[in-house]
């Protein structure tokens, strides 16, 4: 992974792609992250390979696909090859080995957009593809977990498209990962071999870090927002996905779990804590503030019945 | 000049050995309630070692409620003073006391040697622990209510209510005002009032501020340390009536002038007379927070306990509780801020004059 500059990245983005698309573009990840929190200073990076792309709402996010992919190519985006796919698909491509649109721009090979969609229903969090059938080839848009939090409320930039709220994307990891697995990231972070969980749960830890630096008290608010985007996208068993949201972060923090939580640092060291490196204790301590100040009012209002604000 | 008491103070011999305290060339070691002669013993010959250090004129072991009869204290010395040399058994003493009466050997101590004795037990009772409550930091606390009277300027008070406030009994307030005569007023129903501040007993309860209200300090962990202000939000909002504003914000509650800007650190007084002390509101405030290893280390929260039976805390028309300005005025020394601290007094007594 190198180090990228999300500013740049963005504008690069937001430049090449057809400008009725954009508002339905929303950056998640890292580089919404680094934008969000550095965004102002070209000189501050992250560590990333994908700028990944989120389409929104599902309703449009099939013509806004097709629609920038193909301007992406037109500007001379290369598609970017993985180990089981070379090349576009085409018509006679099952939809479950659809590659995903991942391009790189032109003359540069460190980064690549990905597109990814919220899922169609609230109840449905597994992995979907939809076909993508494009000038291009056919391509595959991926949906999955609770994206659907990321594309709550983004934030919009100065170039057209939006960012994930911070704290949306900080929900939506937790929730992913109620423990730690054991599933493994496909390539190495810094050298190392990751579990996903750990990644995910690092990057929580992350963007509670910047937020906090920000913000003594940004965590306060959290709760409220949660509540109002669970509501909103999982109204049915919103409860319950609030109870919950603090499982997976309470185990990686538990002393037992120390190499966890090493994997979890670590990944911050290479990813968006490169440039403000932490020691373990420091993001630990995050984490407990987190829990205290977020997590546990949340699962305070999920207990709560027909409350609206307990805070 | 109020006698120096050197505390937890490092002589020659034994290597490394740290003493209770030190006054003038001698040293004062105290033990709790010992139960058995075997230790006894050792205290003693460890005495012996204290007394070969070349700054040290003599050694007092000041044996308090001691469990075994005097009778086997004396026998013990005894057969200790046979295995020492002329010139250091010369120079050790033995103080016990048992219900606040003094005895010794070679002899009992002079009367006013007691405050002295009284003052580093308490200390060394507070930095134990040592839960006997005749030795709670009683002296103290009635030192303190009655610099509390004086600047609230609320005339005379009995004695009985100052046992009371204070949580101890009517003879230990009798032993205290004895030891703080020149400055007292009494009066004919036998109440009793500081005729003026004490200067030389409140510079010896500042330097022993620390060990008497057993300061414990936070510093921060995340390397984002919360601001005072932030503290004091969530303080705010535990609503706790054992919990109390001091520091910088209680001295500016009562007096709104003082000349300070900003607010490096929250300074709480906890009040906990049974002295069992539930530290977890500090993670309640921030889980970020650990106890400062160091007195170097520049602490985000600071925590005064206050033992007596009495808080003294105000509480203000939004459910806050303050700290009572003399514990605001120890605060204030504490954190060095001495210019204040002076301020803080004078003005203190000036607006109570205008009242």
């Amino acid at each position: 992974m190198k180090l990228v500059s999300p500013k740049k990245v963005l504008e690069q983005i937001a430049q090449a792609i057809p400008a009725d698309c954009r508002e339905n573009i929303i950056i998640i990840g890292s580089l919404a992250t680094g934008y969000h929190f550095f965004g102002h200073n070209a000189a501050m990076m992250v560590r990333t390979k994908d700028a990944d792309c989120l389409l929104a709402p599902r309703v449009k996010a099939i013509p806004a696909g097709v629609a920038v992919t193909e301007r992406l190519f037109e500007e001379k985006w290369t598609f970017r090859p993985d180990e089981k796919r070379s090349q576009p698909g085409n018509s006679s491509t099952p939809d479950d080995q659809l590659p995903a649109v991942r391009l790189n721009p032109p003359g540069a090979s460190e980064w690549f957009i990905e597109l990814l969609t919220v899922p169609e229903s609230s109840s449905d969090l597994a992995q979907r593809w939809v076909r993508l059938e494009t000038r291009n080839g056919h391509f595959g848009l991926c949906s999955f977990g609770f994206l659907s939090l990321a594309s709550f409320k983004p934030i919009k930039t100065d170039l057209g498209i939006s960012i994930a709220r911070p704290e949306m994307m900080v929900l939506a990891n937790l929730l992913e990962h109620p423990k730690i697995g054991q599933q493994t990231m496909s390539g190495l972070i810094g050298e190392r071999q990751i579990k996903r969980s750990n990644k995910d749960l690092g990057r929580v830890l992350a963007i509670a870090w910047l937020s906090l630096r920000d913000n003594e008290d940004a965590f306060e608010d959290w709760p409220k927002r949660w509540r109002e985007a669970l509501e909103a996208c999982f109204p049915d068993r919103w409860r319950e996905l609030a109870s919950r949201a603090g499982a997976g972060l309470r185990e990686l923090l538990r002393p037992e779990n120390e190499p966890d939580f090493e994997e979890a640092r670590h990944t911050c060291e290479f990813g968006l804590l490169a440039s403000s490196p932490t020691n373990p204790t420091q993001l630990r301590a995050i984490g407990l503030r987190l829990l205290q100040d977020a997590i546990e009012p949340l699962e305070k209002m999920s207990a709560t019945p027909q409350e609206k604000e307990t805070s | 000049m109020a006698t120096q008491i050197q505390y937890d103070a490092q002589v020659e011999h034994p290597r490394d050995h740290r003493v209770d305290a030190l006054i003038d060339g001698t040293v004062v070691e105290v033990r709790f309630e010992p139960k058995e002669s075997s230790r006894l013993r050792g205290a003693f010959m460890e005495m012996a070692q204290i007394a070969m250090s070349k700054d040290v004129r003599s050694v007092l072991l000041v044996i308090v409620e001691p469990v075994i009869t005097d009778d086997r204290i004396r026998a013990e010395w005894e057969s200790a003073k046979g295995v020492m040399r002329g010139e250091v058994r010369d120079r050790l003493a033995v103080v016990v006391i048992r219900q606040g009466q003094y005895s010794g050997f070679p002899d009992t101590p002079p009367q006013e040697m007691r405050p002295l004795i009284e003052e580093v037990i308490q200390n060394v009772a507070a930095r134990t622990r040592f839960r006997h409550p005749r030795y709670l930091g009683t002296y103290h606390d009635i030192l303190h209510i009655l610099i509390h009277q004086w600047l609230r300027r609320t005339g005379p008070v009995q004695i009985q209510w100052l046992a009371a406030a204070a949580g101890c009994t009517y003879p230990t307030v009798a032993t205290a005002l004895e030891r703080l005569k020149h400055c007292l007023h009494r009066t004919s129903d036998r109440r009793v009032e500081l005729r003026y501040f004490p200067r030389e007993e409140w510079a010896r309860l500042v330097a022993n501020s620390d060990d008497v209200r057993m300061t414990a300090r936070f510093v921060d962990t995340s390397g984002q340390p919360r601001s005072a202000e932030s503290l004091l939000r969530r303080l705010e909002r535990l609503k706790r009536e054992d919990l109390a504003i001091g520091g910088v914000w209680g001295a500016k509650h009562y007096f709104p002038d003082l000349d300070l800007v900003g607010h490096p650190r929250l300074d709480i007084s906890l009040h906990c007379p049974r002295r069992e002390v539930d530290w977890s509101f500090v993670q309640q405030l921030d889980p970020a927070l650990t106890r400062a290893k160091s007195r170097d280390e520049s602490p985000r929260l600071v925590v005064h306990l206050v033992h007596r039976a009495e808080s003294l805390f105000e509480k203000d028309k939004s459910g806050n509780y303050w700290a009572d300005p003399v514990e605001c005025l120890l605060d204030l020394h504490e954190s060095r801020l001495e210019p204040q601290a002076q301020e803080f007094l004078n003005s203190f007594r000036a607006l109570t004059d205008k009242e």
